[in-house]
């Protein structure tokens, strides 16, 4: 481990607060539980109908849970987001004033898209409901950043980024920067994703979908399973959070940013710009690849992706140097959400100790070199995590967080 | 259904779905390259190809073996796979 | 509200697909010259049934099917030839600098002719009308993927999606991320199309001109406003840091003065209450750029003839600037509104630092206000330090300065 976090950089980014809706419950404690539990989420939807589609299973969060989230009438993506960004700010005792000038970072892909494709199934079949126009303002993922901001008061900078698969990483990332460059103290950075029609259809169409739950890594795997959530990080530079006496959760130590050129939905044999993005998040982070100890990866359980990610992950670190497991094996591929949520689960295994495993790993692929966790959490003390983002058109996200030990 | 009308709807579904000029399509031979190294189709166009085949011919396929693509190399192996599909072939 | 400190970029390359045509910077001034707008009835969609007809489009003329674009949706067809001309211009053809180039696109509505056209398959034929190739069109990445691919970028590559501000958003954050150093040099694009669909829709909410009152027409800061009319086009900038750009001989065509941004906490889809106080982010950017309200010497507005619209943005003005501040312009009468125009507007600041050149506002009959100065005659002299200013619904809000770049060999005639 590099000496260079135990010296003092007040421009340091650090976490102070977590929150997050998942599968499991609406708050970070379901979340770590179910994860380091190793409870698969993945089962038959319900949200809308799926006769006739290869693959009908997700990873839902159900009605007991989205009924405790807020009115009604908002979309479910905005519900999703509200949550848990108020549990994020809640935990990390944010007032009126920081807000004012936090920044506010919130990705995604599909934004309201269930409300606003339930609209156009209704005005297709020529029976619109004038009442279900209003499903179209928060269409856009950007309405529910604004809708957040009106919520909790952010008056800071503000952005939606859309990355795909990488949307939420690339809040973080940016956020960081912003942080680290002096432009604001505190951010916002997250990322949520409601299950829609058309990511059903067109995961399904281009026949990326596992009949059966997804299995990362897996000798047999067959593809990608869906979720939803949202997760949503405080980053603060640490100055501004020790200075006033906030409970310090992790270091976002560097983030790294990459495109592959390629192709607009498989990555490069040689995963070239996964391992950049990996290599430019250890550069900024200062840290070599001897400092990680376990990589959340992007582990879609697709044929190609995850034999890509195992060729990036031997590139940058060497056969089975590194410990890994896949979250979306446990709640499927939150998409826009997903980077954010995988971020939590990192920081969530650095504060407790103990690595997430990968779910439905019964015979792991024989040439992917890495202990990926099968099925039962791995205690492991750590220091240092990667969190790993590889979108749709060859967006590349990588996280690195440190526990907050290491700050000295 | 003779391999002449199976590369007919061929040559049509390549101008539909993956949007290969008409005039461009009509003129393929059997063996003319379609991947890479000729029309320069990949695996997306593979994928929209294989769903526009299942609707036009009534068919469903694997495509989930190791040498899929290999099927588009060309008009003749794709007008075989439909071929062997619907029973035309031994 | 806060402000990328005491950083300053410089713009070396402008691209545009507009209903004007495609070109750079020349394209521009073209446009900035002639005044004429491109806002008529429109002919890509039937609009006989509805109380809204006019829009600015992009002529199909500049969007040639070709075989490297056979799969591109329309406006990643428009993005690309955006970006490639702005390329071009900043002489980064075939350069090793793009190999790290970064990109942002920002964009209000996406691709969302893929996400019908991909959903109307469904609703036809049921799976088996699912088109596998429209499906990642339909997430709004899709632009900035074809261009990374068509163009070779590998950097930090983003998309933004904002109401209204897109287009500024998409030059701020590319501006960040040269602060931050993730790449030598970032294309930053604002781009929306017409959709058929949403047009009829936004028709029907009586959100576009003329909302039954009068005849529809494209009259922001006009007292006879009654909505805006639409329009489409991508517009890209290169922008990097001054010290490599003029080493590498790049044209230097303005400099990124300073910006500020934030948002003031507005419900989804309305417009801030008036202002009590002058907005702080106006007088940040000022302030980061040390140059007093004087020294604006033209403001480009995105008042869209929304009436709120309108009048929250002049009340910004004068808040900040005092009665008769900074003559005001807008390309919004000439090219119709759109979620990415905003990156237009910083086009036309730059050829306006550049010329002199700035539209006319000859439409403006009635005036909202008297205490500003509209541009209705050519500005005299020349500004050399312009104001971007952008507000969205929703309460996001954005300044940028653009000004004539330091040193009289890197004027642009």
């Amino acid at each position: 481990m590099s000496q260079r976090y135990t010296g003092r950089n007040d421009r340091r980014v650090v976490v102070t607060g977590l929150g997050v809706v998942s599968p499991y419950g609406r708050d970070c404690q379901a979340y770590w539980q179910g994860l380091s539990q190793g409870r698969c989420m993945l089962g038959p939807l319900s949200l809308f109908p799926t006769e006739g589609f290869r693959s009908d299973i997700g990873g839902e969060v159900n009605v007991t849970i989205t009924r405790t989230l807020g009115k009604a009438h908002r979309s479910r993506a905005t519900r999703f987001l509200v949550a848990a960004a108020e549990e994020a700010v809640c935990h990390a005792g944010l007032g009126a004033a920081e807000l004012a000038t936090a920044a506010i970072s919130i990705g995604g892909a599909g934004g309201g898209m269930l409300e606003a494709e339930a609209w156009y199934w209704a005005h297709y079949h020529q029976h619109p409901e004038r009442r279900q126009r209003v499903a179209l303002r928060s269409m856009t993922p950007a309405g529910q950043t604004d809708a957040l901001a009106c919520r909790l008061h952010i008056g800071g900078p503000r952005e939606s980024p859309i990355l795909a698969c990488s949307s939420s990483a690339a809040a973080i990332a940016t956020v960081a920067d912003l942080i680290e460059t002096g432009v604001v103290e505190v951010g916002l950075a997250g990322g949520v994703d409601t299950l829609t029609r058309l990511c059903f259809m067109g995961f399904n169409a281009l026949k990326l979908l596992d009949a059966q739950a997804c299995r990362p890594f897996a000798r047999d795997r067959r593809g990608m399973s869906l979720g939803e959530g949202a997760a949503v990080l405080v980053l603060e530079s640490w100055r501004h959070a020790t200075a006033r006496g906030a409970s310090i959760r992790a270091c976002v130590a560097g983030c790294g940013i990459s495109s592959d050129a390629f192709h607009p939905t498989a990555p490069p044999t040689d995963a070239e710009g996964a391992v950049r993005a990996m290599r430019e998040a250890l550069a900024r982070a200062h840290l070599t690849p001897a400092d990680i100890t376990y990589v959340n990866a992007h582990g879609t359980g697709t044929v190609q992706n995850d034999r890509a990610e195992a060729v990036a992950l031997e590139t940058v670190f060497g056969a089975g140097k590194v410990l890994v497991s896949a979250t979306k094996s446990l709640i499927g591929h939150t998409m826009g959400a997903a980077g954010a949520m995988e971020a939590a689960a990192t920081i969530l295994a650095l504060e407790t100790g103990l690595l997430p495993p990968t779910a439905n790993l019964w015979e792991p692929d024989p040439t992917i070199l890495f202990d990926c966790i099968p099925h039962v959490a791995r205690p492991c003390s750590l220091e240092c995590a990667m969190s790993n983002s590889f979108g749709f058109g060859g967006q590349n996200v990588s996280l690195i967080v440190l526990h907050p030990d290491v700050l000295g | 259904m003779t391999q002449d009308e199976v590369v007919a709807s061929l040559k049509k579904l390549l101008s539909e779905r993956v949007r290969v000029p008409v005039a461009r399509a009509q003129v393929l031979e059997l063996d003319t390259p379609l991947l890479k190294d000729g029309l320069g189709l990949d695996s997306l166009d593979c994928v929209e190809l294989t769903l526009g085949m299942e609707d036009e011919f009534g068919l469903v396929f694997d495509d989930s073996e190791e040498d899929w693509m290999h099927h588009f190399s060309c008009l003749g192996t794709l007008s075989q796979l439909v071929l062997l599909a619907k029973g035309e072939l031994a | 509200m806060a402000t990328v400190p005491a950083y300053r970029a410089v713009i070396t390359g402008i691209g545009c697909t507009s209903p004007f045509g495609v070109g750079g910077s020349a394209l521009v001034a073209d446009v900035l010259r002639a005044n004429a707008t491109a806002i008529r009835p429109i002919t890509g969609f039937p609009t006989a049934n509805l109380s809204s007809c006019l829009g600015a489009e992009v002529p199909a003329a500049c969007l040639p099917v070709t075989e490297e674009g056979r799969r591109w949706s329309r406006l990643s067809q428009m993005t690309v030839l955006a970006c490639r001309q702005a390329v071009a211009e900043a002489g980064l053809c075939g350069s090793d600098m793009l190999n790290q180039a970064g990109l942002v696109v920002g964009s209000e509505f996406g691709d969302l002719r893929s996400t019908e056209a991909f959903s109307l398959g469904f609703l036809h034929k049921g799976p088996l009308g699912l088109s596998p190739l429209l499906f990642p069109s339909t997430v709004m990445n899709t632009m900035a993927g074809t261009t990374s691919i068509a163009l070779g970028l590998k950097g930090p590559m983003l998309t933004l999606n904002q109401a209204g501000v897109a287009g500024e958003l998409a030059i701020v954050r590319a501006l960040a991320l040269l602060h931050a150093g993730r790449a030598p040099v970032v294309i930053a694009c604002g781009v929306d199309e017409l959709f058929p669909l949403l047009y009829e829709t936004l028709v029907q909410l009586q959100v576009l001109s003329p909302r039954g009152r009068g005849a529809e027409a494209c009259r922001p800061f006009d007292q006879r406003h009654n909505g805006p009319v639409l329009g489409e086009g991508a517009t890209a900038v290169v922008i990097e840091a001054p010290a490599p750009a003029r080493a590498r001989g790049a044209p230097i065509l303005a400099e990124v003065r300073s910006l500020c941004w934030g948002g003031i906490p507005t419900p989804s889809g309305r417009y801030a209450a008036l202002p009590h106080a002058p907005p702080q982010i106006l007088s940040q950017a000022l302030r980061e750029a040390s140059v007093c309200p004087e020294d604006i010497g033209l403001a480009y507005l995105s008042g869209c003839g929304d009436p709120q619209h309108d009048a929250l943005e002049l009340a910004y003005m004068t808040a900040t600037f005092g009665a008769h501040g900074p003559w005001l312009s807008s390309v919004t009468h000439l090219t119709g509104d759109y979620g990415g125009l905003g990156a237009f507007r910083v086009a036309a600041a730059t050829v306006t630092v550049g010329t002199g050149l700035a539209p006319l506002l000859d439409y403006l009959c009635q005036p909202m206000r008297a205490d500003v100065r509209f541009v209705v005659q050519p500005v005299a002299p020349p500004p050399t330090v312009v104001l971007v200013h952008g507000l969205a619904r929703g309460g996001t809000h954005v300044a940028l300065l653009v000004g004539r770049p330091q040193g009289a060999d890197d004027r642009v005639e």
